[in-house]
């Protein structure tokens, strides 16, 4: 009875192995953020990939691909924040944008922000190995990285929201960059003392494509007299074997060939990673990651430089509408002036190469353990990525309970300049094993279409690891 | 509480339903139906906040001949660029005609007889000579006329046809013996009234030897000269024109065998006219001259002169009176009148004789005007002050009568008998807006279609503000309409304040007057604009004054209308639903 009693938990297990892959295949969807939930969750042993100095319980070996899949979107603006609910039964729409009259100003312009971020992150460990020696605890990862981040600046909605006469926008802040890169990292840990613990991990990279658009200039002036906008923005590529794809009427810049993929960069960087137990139950933790640089080859810039200015449509024909300066005729040629502004032109006076440090991160955080209560600790962290005009800070307040060895899970609040949210980690860690799923933002409300409908916050990771021993 | 905990200890300790449950909760979360981006979103848009406005720019230049257009009325046209009206008209056939003398002139016969022979006085063999010396034939020529016409007044001169007078010299001798064999420059003086190529001087030379002993010798009497104007009596008249004298001398030859004369021998001298048709005269005549003088319709006039507040006041309005005047009797035309929206009356307008004649009766004192000028013979011109009473409010025709058209018989002319002449007369109406200081004429076009172009976008106050450029020498006044697409007034709905007054220029291109001008359109009823406006009626009063009194609207006069500004209050909605 007790053998089929077994026998039974086995096969259940399977199953719930089984559909518990299932559902969490079925649950990467969208993108997501790294996983800060993880801070202080001992029994996760890629924790080094947020210092370098944290030790996993046991040595491991990652499941190919899925080792490690951390896919997500940050923003601190939201669909609700662009889609209103009509509230008009009458109405045939349910839904309306926050162009629409009903949407009054002061509402819609009250949820922007002075930077309005909307950003993309999919990291994929292809491969992971960490294991305990003598010395400390060594890891080797192969990882592949891509990040996408955009400004939309509070200017540009009040423009489209309240675009008035004179007055001038400048939506110079108007930009989006996007950056992949595989990384190669060895990192050691090892315990210096009873109380500090040290981690190092150097990593080699590979540059498999960089883009950068951003505006250095974008005023709208608009006065009764004039209407002008001056823009001024570059566009930088760099991805192996490519150019740019020209228009062929005008040379301005409308797409890129791929002739022959090939390497984009190659750059160096250095994870540095401390803890230090102040007293028994408090630990203190500090880590900079990413400290390094990449040079970026094969780069391709294009820039443009015009202004536009409309001063009134002249000689508006009166009586003859099919006259070549006919106000159609002269729209389309304002239209054609406007695209102008988003042309970009080859610049081929500058290098081929350049060098640009990466998006360097420091992460402190506090851990106390309840002493009442051992298996429950509470921790403080906070992470700041240091990214120019996209850097982002995120304060969390987490909550990590672990009530038998099997299964360790985190609960926390964290405000970051995307917002706030709720996140938590489960971890299941059985001895050959460990399975975790989190998330930093609870989706609160999502769409039938399971776009989150009150901020861009989204991100999931999940990944299986083998333990070795 | 004991079984909630072991609920809660089965899920910890069984990991995958664990992580199920969480899955579910990451996903499922809560769906929020009403964001359902798979239905339709409003796509209607607010822009430009609590107000937008901006440049719109300038229109071209506007002709007045893309406005007034020559081809919307085949009574409009344009000379030298200025504008002005013509109609043409036709008086009916207006034959004229004096009827022909009926009888035939009547001329008496003179007679001469000279004996110089008588019965017992010797005779003689051979030629004797006799000299006349200013011999009178015994009687005064004379002659008389009936059956004259009564168009005929007096006469001074007939012209004849197959008219000759038969001179006859011969001598009366019954014995036959005496014959006459010479004239030696005998010299007929005929008085004055005989009209006659064949005479020299009024005289007719007979001179040489006669073998037939007769001398008969004709001659074509063109004419009757009654040397002055002699009144027609109960259609006829009595002329004595004056003796016939003799001069110079014959010679007979004498054969005779007896002593003395059996008979008395005379010379004779006779004249006798045939029968005569008058085919012309000279005097003075009153035909009988009917003219019917077709009414010219104003009508197909341009929009511009259609509405009931259009008055005219044409500094030198012209009738233009185009004769073709046959005969040779100049005609008066007394107390003519012309009719329109009012009647003026003219006077006198003389016909001159035998010509083409134009007589332009003109406002002013002279014609100034004429861009289809006649070649013809002579023109008058005759001033009627208040011709523009004809066309102040464009009438619906202009008439012309002339009640009294009759040959001017201050004078004697000649004309052929019983002859139809046709005189031929056309005239024009000329409106050459050259105009006085009360001309008001009223333009009115419609800008429509608009529904389809603003049914998805709602304004509730729009401001458009512009400078017009002028150099069209009228004030003009704007007044603005909304309708919908059945015509229907929405003044009730939709309020639109205009600037009503637009300065005159200076009618050249030298002298442009600004005017500053502002429409603001407002709704009453919200959202009328977006969902009925369809059309503007646009009415432009165009009027003279004294300072612009003499200036011309000519074709090359223009609008600008620019830097036009245009500002939207409350922001402008736009529906880009497809509905």
């Amino acid at each position: 009875m007790i053998i089929d009693k077994q026998l039974n938990l086995k096969k259940m297990k399977t199953k719930n192995i089984l559909f518990g892959i299932f559902i969490c295949l079925m649950s990467v969807t969208g993108y997501a953020q790294d996983l800060k939930s993880s801070y202080f969750m001992k029994s996760d042993n890629l924790r080094h990939d947020l210092n370098p100095a944290f030790m996993g319980e046991s040595g491991y070996v990652s499941f190919p691909v899925l080792g490690n899949v951390n896919v997500g979107t940050q923003g601190n603006v939201g669909l609700n924040d662009f889609l209103y609910k009509t509230n008009d039964a009458s109405s045939q729409y349910k839904l309306t944008t926050f162009l629409s009259p009903t949407v009054s100003s002061d509402d819609f312009m009250g949820k922007i922000k002075k930077k309005n971020r909307i950003n993309a992150n999919v990291g994929l460990t292809l491969f992971s190995f960490g294991a305990t020696t003598k010395r400390g605890y060594n890891t080797f990862q192969l990882k592949v990285k891509s990040s996408t981040q955009t400004i939309l600046p509070y200017e540009l909605f009040d423009f489209m929201k309240n675009g008035t006469s004179n007055k001038e926008y400048d939506l110079k802040n108007l930009s989006a960059r996007s950056r992949s890169y595989a990384e190669l990292s060895v990192g050691h840990a090892r315990h210096i003392n009873k109380r500090l613990d040290i981690g190092i991990k150097l990593k080699a990279l590979v540059g498999i494509a960089n883009a950068e658009a951003k505006f250095d200039q974008l005023q709208v002036t608009l006065s009764d007299d004039q209407w002008q906008v001056h823009s001024r923005g570059t566009l930088n590529v760099n991805l192996g074997g490519s150019s740019f794809r020209k228009d062929k009427k005008e040379g301005w810049v409308n797409g890129i060939n791929v002739d022959k993929a090939g390497v984009a960069g190659w750059g160096g960087a250095i994870d540095l990673g401390a803890t230090y137990k102040v007293i028994d139950g408090l630990t203190a933790s500090a880590a900079l990651l990413d400290l390094g640089m990449m040079k970026w080859t094969t780069m391709l810039k294009a820039s443009s430089d015009e202004t536009f200015t409309f001063d009134g449509f002249s000689n508006i024909p009166v009586k003859d509408d099919g006259k070549e300066n006919s106000i159609s005729n002269q729209w389309t040629g304002i239209r054609d002036d406007l695209k102008k502004l988003g042309h970009f032109y080859e610049d081929k006076t500058v290098s081929s190469s350049h060098a640009e440090m990466l998006n360097a991160t420091l992460n402190l955080g506090a851990e106390y353990v309840l002493p009442s209560y051992k298996k429950l600790s509470f921790g403080i962290l906070s992470s700041t990525q240091f990214a120019g005009k996209y850097t982002s800070t995120l304060a969390m307040l987490s909550a990590n309970v672990r009530p038998i060895k099997l299964i360790e899970a985190s609960l926390n609040c964290n405000y970051s300049t995307y917002g706030t949210s709720f996140g938590g980690m489960l971890s299941i860690h059985p001895r050959f094993f460990t399975f975790f799923i989190g998330t930093d933002c609870f989706v609160a409300k999502v769409t039938p279409q399971y776009v989150p409908v009150r901020s861009a916050n989204v991100n999931c990771c999940i990944g299986l690891n083998f333990a070795i021993y | 509480m004991k079984r909630k905990f072991y609920s809660i200890s089965i899920l910890l300790c069984n990991p995958f339903k664990l992580v199920a449950v969480v899955v579910l909760f990451l996903l499922a979360s809560c769906v929020d139906h009403g964001y359902d981006l798979s239905k339709d979103i409003d796509l209607t848009f607010k822009l430009g906040g609590d107000s937008i406005s901006g440049p719109v720019g300038s229109t071209d230049t506007v002709f007045l001949s893309k406005i007034l257009k020559v081809d919307q009325s085949d009574m409009l046209n344009t000379y030298q660029n200025k504008y002005y009206l013509v109609k043409n008209g036709n008086a009916e056939n207006i034959n004229v005609s004096v009827k022909k003398i009926t009888s035939s002139p009547n001329v008496n016969t003179p007679f001469y007889t000279y004996t110089f022979l008588r019965t017992g006085d010797p005779t003689y063999k051979g030629s004797l000579s006799f000299p006349l010396n200013n011999v009178q034939l015994d009687q005064s020529m004379a002659m008389t006329l009936t059956g004259i016409p009564d168009e005929i007044k007096s006469l001074h001169a007939l012209s004849l046809e197959n008219a000759q007078a038969t001179i006859t010299v011969k001598i009366n001798d019954a014995s036959g013996t005496v014959n006459l064999t010479h004239l030696s420059n005998m010299v007929v003086t005929f008085p004055d009234f005989i009209v006659s190529s064949d005479l020299t001087d009024h005289k007719l030379v007979l001179n040489g030897d006669i073998p037939g002993g007769v001398v008969t010798k004709t001659i074509n009497v063109q004419g009757i000269d009654l040397g002055k104007e002699t009144a027609i009596v109960d259609h006829g008249l009595n002329f004595t024109g004056g003796a016939v004298y003799l001069n110079g001398g014959f010679t007979v030859n004498s054969s005779n065998n007896v002593s003395s004369m059996p008979n008395d021998v005379s010379f004779s001298f006779s004249m006798n006219f045939s029968a005569m048709t008058v085919s012309a005269a000279t005097g003075e005549f009153d035909p009988n001259i009917n003219v019917t003088v077709d009414p010219v319709k104003l009508n197909n006039l341009p929009d511009w002169l259609q509405d009931e507040s259009v008055k005219l006041d044409i500094y030198n309005p012209e009738i233009k009176l185009d004769v073709v005047n046959p005969i040779n009797i100049p005609v008066i035309v007394k107390n003519a009148s012309i009719t329109g929206s009012g009647t003026v009356s003219i006077p006198q307008l003389y016909i001159d004789a035998a010509k083409h004649s134009v007589n332009y009766i003109t406002r002013q004192k002279a014609m100034d005007f004429d861009p289809s000028p006649i070649n013809a013979d002579i023109y008058h011109t005759t001033q009627v002050s208040n011709l523009n009473d004809v066309i102040a409010t464009i009438p619906k025709q202009i008439s012309i009568t002339m009640p009294s058209v009759k040959a001017d018989q201050s004078v004697e002319h000649s004309i052929e008998l019983g002859k139809t002449y046709t005189l031929d007369m056309h005239y024009q109406v000329l409106i050459p807006f050259t105009f006085g200081g009360a001309l008001n004429i009223a333009y009115n076009d419609t800008i429509d279609d608009l529904h389809k172009n603003l049914k998805d976008y709602y304004a509730s106050e729009v401001v458009v503000t512009g400078v017009v450029c002028s150099d069209i020498p009228l004030d003009l006044t704007l007044s603005v309409t909304p309708v919908d697409s059945q015509g229907n007034d929405l003044s009730q709905y939709l309020t639109i304040n205009v600037t009503k007054d637009i300065a005159a220029g200076g009618g050249s291109t030298t002298s442009v007057v600004s005017t500053p001008i502002s429409v603001a359109i407002t709704e009453k009823q919200s959202g009328i604009i977006k969902e009925k406006l369809n059309a503007f009626i646009l009415k432009v009063g165009a009027a003279s004054s004294s300072a612009t009194a003499g200036k011309s609207l000519s074709s090359d006069q223009f609008l600008i209308v620019k830097n036009i500004h245009a500002k939207i209050v409350g922001g402008v909605t736009v529906d880009l639903n497809d509905n």
